[in-house]
């Protein structure tokens, strides 16, 4: 261990009063039910019979459309907009992998979205030739679609480092700057269109052809993620999305 | 029932379950000081820190459920409050730098005391030290007050900040060299 390391354990600090929360979530929960217990409905026949009725009356109401308002109002849904949980496909002309819901996305790789642009349009993953999630967004303020897939803005994560390769690999007519983002080192390729090398995880490196023409934000994550955001946008344009990653 | 004992962990958890405050408010109690920190360390200031412990343990009660019984609780529950700090700094939209102070002399025991020079020379130091940590991002501080100034495990920071071991480790060197820069040591 070294002497920083050392110095930092025994460091005390004056923490501000621990408030006491046990008392403060106790009231909260007082009011609260018990915690759901999973899979004990199983066991319930109760809930078995009444998971069997609404599935027959989905049924009914699939099979004939008369009779959907007024069975969904008898069951009080009438209100209800049922949305289903299909990952969307926009995007899909980039050839990103396979679409799948952030959440999917989520359960294979630690997924970060930048706060700045909310929650993607469309989510991809693959594993060929490595584990790799694409982020896909529409047109927004500031930032313009391309004319050929109609994407305006690229988030690619993988285990990957660029350093190395960066500089010699991108191309003629593109620059290459280099940035801090967040503390991790970064580099921002502009100006002619340009591909880019870089080395994933327990391989010697890979090549890759811009997808929409724009301009590419390199962020070395100290987690080991390469991030990479790809849009017509600005340096500093770039540089607050990535920010805005935690 | 009367129990002659202190309960167990395990037994808590299943109390808990169903629907034990009393059992839920032990646990709590045992684990909200580290989960206080730890959410004063992401947020940046005591406020929301409270509020997002409290509210973190109110949603690790209604996920209990999804607990595997003979884990470790408290890299579980820290998970969650951890989360809940990102989620609460993020929509406050704060990026304040964390402002910790020392506190006593921090010297081991059993050396001798320190000549008041040295007393201020190392006071300094710790000083120097807390201010360069506030100065770093979340992220790097958040692991560098998990493994050494909540003196958690390398696994139980992995299970809190939701990666893996691994990636602490790495994660871990870089925020030390950062400090290093912070503090204006070579690296």
């Amino acid at each position: 261990m070294s002497d920083l390391e050392l110095e930092l354990r025994e460091l005390r600090v004056e923490w501000p009063e621990t408030p006491e929360l046990a008392g403060a979530v106790a009231g909260r929960l007082e009011r609260a039910p018990a915690p759901p217990r999973p899979g004990l409905w199983l066991h319930r026949p109760a809930w078995q019979l009444a998971v069997a009725v609404v599935a027959l009356v989905v049924a009914v109401v699939a099979i004939v459309p008369p009779a959907r308002s007024a069975v969904l109002d008898l069951l009080g849904f009438g209100s209800v907009r049922i949305v289903r949980e299909e990952p969307s496909r926009f995007g899909a002309a980039l050839a990103l992998g396979e679409p799948v819901t952030l959440e999917q996305a989520r359960e294979r790789f630690p997924v970060v979205v930048p706060e700045e642009l909310g929650e993607p349009d469309a989510v991809y993953l693959t594993e060929q030739p490595w584990l790799r999630v694409d982020l896909v967004y529409r047109e927004r303020e500031g930032i313009p679609a391309s004319s050929n897939t109609g994407v305006a803005l690229l988030v690619t994560e993988f285990h990957a480092v660029a350093e190395p390769l960066v500089q010699k690999t991108v191309g003629q007519g593109a620059n290459v700057e280099r940035l801090t983002v967040g503390g991790d080192p970064a580099f921002f390729i502009s100006g002619a269109n340009h591909g880019f090398a870089y080395i994933p995880e327990g391989t010697t490196g890979a090549f890759e052809e811009s997808r929409l023409a724009g301009n590419t934000l390199l962020v070395e994550r100290s987690d080991g993620v390469l991030l990479r955001i790809e849009a017509d946008i600005d340096r500093e344009a770039a540089v607050r999305i990535a920010e805005s990653v935690e | 029932m009367v129990v002659g004992r202190p309960l167990t962990e395990h037994e808590l958890v299943e109390r808990a379950r169903g629907g034990d405050g009393a059992a839920y408010a032990t646990l709590v109690r045992d684990h909200e000081e580290t989960a206080f920190r730890i959410a004063y360390v992401i947020c940046g200031n005591a406020a929301d820190a409270e509020e997002a412990a409290q509210e973190a343990f109110v949603k690790a009660y209604n996920a209990l459920g999804r607990f595997r019984l003979g884990e470790p609780l408290r890299p579980w529950l820290l998970a969650i409050v951890a989360n809940e700090a990102r989620n609460r700094r993020r929509s406050a939209g704060r990026r304040a730098a964390l402002a910790l102070r020392a506190a006593g002399e921090g010297r081991p025991s059993g050396e001798a005391a320190p000549s008041p020079e040295a007393a201020l020379l190392a006071g300094e130091r710790r000083a120097t030290l807390l201010a360069g940590l506030g100065r770093l991002s979340e992220r790097d501080r958040t692991v560098i007050a998990c493994r050494y100034l909540l003196d958690l495990s390398e696994a139980e920071t992995a299970a809190t900040l939701g990666v893996r071991a691994g990636t602490v480790k790495s994660r871990l060197s870089r925020a030390l060299g950062r400090l290093r820069e912070e503090v204006g040591e070579d690296v």
